[in-house]
């Protein structure tokens, strides 16, 4: 009788609990799963949007790295040009530099030339000019054929006018005719 | 499951700070490379501004030199062609009138006439070109003083005397050649 009571009371407590658990924790568990479904569910979502996020990611960071490269090649480039510019300035100046500086030689040989027969070879040469003139009273023509001799004689009253073929005549002779003109009379 | 799910997440996330930070670097390097670029683009231009000054300068000095060049030939070519026409007239002298002038140095700086040669020629007609020579001193108040002859002549103290009364350069010459070509031609 006893073990038919406890038995009865298992049956009973079973059943209460049976009934407890049905009707209270089978909510809570219904409820803990559809919200751990739904997060699951979220996650998922989440997780797509990451990835697409990821990738997208990914190609920015492939296209920033060539562009990152480009821009070395550009720089590297417009230092080429710079070196490139800075190398033909150089050779440039260099070649002008020196031809200045040569022509500027020569100009200063061309002067000094200039100077020492303005300072010296012409007052030397019109020095003697003078005193042949000074002598003679001759003063001869430039332009005139090799074997003649064309000038004039400015004596104190009479001009006389020069002309003689040297071609046929010592030069003694020659020599002697032109002193003629100059007076031995004191 | 879930502990699976939550290293997965946790994978993602640092690898989106990753990508994070390596951006933000990547696009400083962007924006140093930019400013290089920047740079050297204007250094380029300042070095093609300071090209086109320095070519400009030098035309301009080359103009400078060319400006002066012409000068310096034009003087030269006026000199050369008055000794050319004086060193004409020299020749014409010393040939036919048979008579050099020299002007000889002192021991002293050269004053223009200080010591006068005259070198005859023509004298001999068997010997043209054998040479008698007279030579003159002028002393500072423009008097002449006889040096010397050769050959010696015995009358030209006497000449040298008339010479320095008459101060005549002209008739004393003639009549030195007298002497000369009466020793010569006797």
């Amino acid at each position: 009788m006893a073990q038919g009571h406890k038995f009865q009371d298992l049956e009973e407590m079973g059943e209460a609990l049976l009934e407890y658990v049905n009707s209270t924790q089978t909510d809570k568990l219904a409820l803990m799963k559809a919200e751990h479904q739904a997060l699951f569910d979220q996650h998922v979502e989440t997780k797509k949007i990451v990835t697409q996020i990821l990738k997208e990611e990914a190609q920015i960071e492939e296209s920033v790295g060539q562009r990152l490269l480009d821009m070395e090649e550009e720089k590297q480039q417009r230092d080429r040009e710079l070196e490139g510019l800075e190398q033909q300035l150089r050779q440039f100046l260099k070649g002008e530099l020196e031809s200045l500086r040569n022509a500027e030689d020569q100009l200063e040989t061309l002067q000094s030339e200039v100077d020492e027969d303005t300072t010296e070879v012409i007052p030397s040469a019109v020095y003697v000019a003078q005193v042949y003139y000074l002598i003679t009273k001759i003063k001869w023509e430039y332009e005139t054929p090799p074997n003649i001799l064309k000038g004039v004689h400015y004596g104190t009253d009479l001009a006389t006018p020069i002309n003689i073929d040297t071609t046929a005549r010592s030069r003694s002779n020659v020599s002697d005719q032109l002193w003629g003109f100059v007076s031995t009379e004191w | 499951m879930c502990l699976k799910k939550c290293k997965d997440d946790e994978m993602l996330f640092e690898t989106i700070q990753t990508f994070k930070i390596d951006l933000e670097q990547k696009n400083s390097s962007l924006k140093e490379k930019q400013h290089d670029i920047s740079e050297v683009i204007s250094e380029i231009q300042q070095k093609e501004m300071q090209k086109d000054e320095i070519i400009q300068k030098i035309e301009k000095l080359k103009e400078e030199q060319a400006k002066r060049k012409e000068l310096i030939v034009s003087q030269n070519k006026a000199n050369k062609d008055r000794l050319r026409n004086l060193q004409k007239a020299r020749l014409v002298f010393q040939d036919h009138l048979g008579m050099e002038i020299r002007t000889i140095l002192g021991k002293t700086q050269l004053v223009k006439g200080e010591k006068l040669q005259f070198v005859f020629r023509n004298i001999n007609p068997s010997d043209q070109e054998s040479a008698y020579v007279v030579t003159l001193g002028i002393k500072e108040d423009g008097a002449y003083q006889i040096v010397s002859s050769d050959p010696v002549l015995e009358c030209l103290p006497a000449l040298e005397s008339r010479l320095q009364e008459t101060n005549n350069l002209p008739a004393f010459l003639a009549n030195v050649r007298k002497e000369f070509i009466s020793q010569a031609r006797s």
